[in-house]
């Protein structure tokens, strides 16, 4: 499935202009702070409006301020993991899980939810934590729960922002390895922001450097290195 | 050196702490078994206590009611106007009750602004049970909007995101998550307004008067009291302190449980 995002934001004297997409292996969006990556996520999810643009996944227009569509963020069906996971605090890792099911048409029984928030769990080796509050979870834990509950809702479009920058060095590495691997095993569009060329390098596949709100490259990392458009570019993929 | 410093700051504590102690502990040893029983069943003390708390619990509810939206607004926005709405929020804080009273009786007395309207549609709140409620609501809901809206900031907006992206509305995110999030800081707001609401004076004395039975809450009883009776007073005074304590005690119990 693919998926294409044409988006003019302006939020807070900032302005973002880009085009993105890709196909069901996940793309890689790397920039310094403040370049508007996150931006880019609120966006496609649908939390800041767009000035102008489209945002397509398959045959499903999310947004077209052409053809005036604006599908409402709960009716979007896109998994955002947030920098820091937003874990909802108060509730249990498997009521973390399972909150896509109690809402609007996916609403099943309790009995029903935590079934499948554990099979989800499961998946994704950590159904030993279903019972365990999320505050007390160490930041790889809390990636896996995080991935769960976006998973349960099955998105057409995984968000994931910095999903690596919470954890210690030392955990990072083997948490990166086995967060590339379940990416690529899912088969599924995904986007994956990061500021750190070694979670690229990881994911391999395309990548989208992003330099103030515009896109200042597009390529495989290998592409990138060999031929940076510029300076910025160069510096920030390490040619 | 720093054994001094240890020193000094404990003593400065303990000063303070015996201060805060000392008024509640002289009042409790003041007070006699047969003054209490005369206490309770002076004919000021049910009614006063009643309109207390009917009252307070109507002031906290809207207090709550238009409290919670505003200050969820409020920790949302960062613009001038809300700035701006912010201090006039607060100022009834930094007011003296004895000028809101009077500021009350210029909005809503017979020839008031609002007053006069109402007048029209004979409707008088000056020196009524709504009145209470008003000079109630003005002082306190201050205190819960200011404790609410630093509570809200706390909830973190992409939180709120994904709940919706999860497929929640807006309100189903602030119902399930962002209220369960700021419950600590909502339950300390409310406890505090309704301290405040429960304990207030000047402004009911001068919009509402000190009528029995009609506008005579507990502080204007023992104020009432006093005049006449002290050890009556003290006696009222005892039974809003265990007041007090019994909110505080509800506090720790609802922080507890969050």
């Amino acid at each position: 499935m693919n998926w294409s995002a044409e988006l003019h934001v302006l939020t807070g004297g900032f302005e973002l202009k880009v085009e993105l997409g890709g196909n069901r292996e996940p793309v890689s969006l790397i920039g310094p702070n403040g370049s508007g990556k996150t931006t880019v996520l609120r966006a496609i999810t649908g939390a800041l409006p767009l000035e102008r643009g489209e945002i397509r996944v398959g045959d499903v227009t999310l947004a077209s301020t052409e053809r005036d569509v604006d599908v409402p963020i709960a009716a979007r069906e896109v998994g955002y993991i947030p920098q820091g996971f937003g874990l909802f605090p108060h509730l249990r890792v498997i009521d973390n899980v399972a909150f896509a099911l109690t809402v609007g048409e996916r609403r099943v029984t309790k009995e029903e939810r935590h079934a499948k928030a554990r099979v989800v769990l499961k998946e994704l080796g950590c159904e030993a934590l279903a019972e365990r509050r999320v505050t007390r979870l160490s930041g790889g834990e809390k990636q896996r729960v995080a991935i769960a509950r976006a998973l349960i809702a099955k998105p057409r479009l995984l968000l994931l922002d910095e999903p690596l920058s919470a954890l210690d060095v030392q955990t990072r590495r083997s948490v990166r390895a086995a967060l590339v691997e379940r990416l690529h095993a899912l088969k599924q569009p995904a986007l994956f922001v990061t500021h750190d060329v070694r979670d690229v390098a990881a994911l391999h596949g395309d990548v989208i450097v992003l330099d103030a709100g515009r896109v200042a490259q597009r390529g495989t990392l290998e592409e990138l290195r060999e031929n940076p458009v510029n300076d910025f570019v160069a510096e920030f993929v390490g040619s | 050196m720093r054994r001094l410093q240890r020193g000094v700051t404990a003593s400065l504590g303990g000063v303070l702490v015996l201060l805060l102690a000392l008024p509640i502990v002289a009042l409790v040893f003041s007070a006699t078994a047969e003054g209490l029983q005369r206490g309770a069943s002076h004919p000021m003390f049910v009614p006063a206590l009643a309109l207390s708390l009917r009252t307070t619990v109507v002031s906290l509810a809207l207090t709550l009611v238009m409290g919670t939206p505003l200050a969820w607004w409020l920790s949302r926005g960062e613009t001038r106007t809300a700035r701006v709405v912010e201090w006039v929020v607060n100022l009834p804080i930094l007011i003296p009750p004895a000028v809101i009273g009077v500021a009350l009786l210029v909005t809503f007395g017979r020839s008031g602004a609002v007053g006069e309207l109402l007048a029209r549609l004979d409707i008088t709140v000056p020196f009524s049970a709504a009145a209470v409620v008003l000079a109630q609501l003005i002082v306190s809901a201050p205190f819960y909007v200011q404790a609410a809206a630093n509570a809200f900031r706390s909830v973190d907006r992409d939180t709120l995101i994904v709940a919706e992206s999860l497929g929640a509305s807006p309100w189903s995110a602030f119902a399930r998550i962002a209220i369960p999030i700021a419950r600590p800081g909502l339950v300390v707001g409310a406890t505090l307004a309704w301290a405040r609401a429960l304990g207030e004076f000047g402004a009911t004395l001068l919009f509402a008067g000190n009528m029995t039975e009609r506008t005579q809450t507990m502080p204007l009883a023992i104020f009432s009291a006093l005049e006449s009776d002290v050890q009556l007073s003290v006696v009222f005074s005892l039974i809003f302190v265990a007041i007090g304590a019994a909110l505080f005690g509800a506090l720790r119990l609802l922080w507890g449980r969050s």
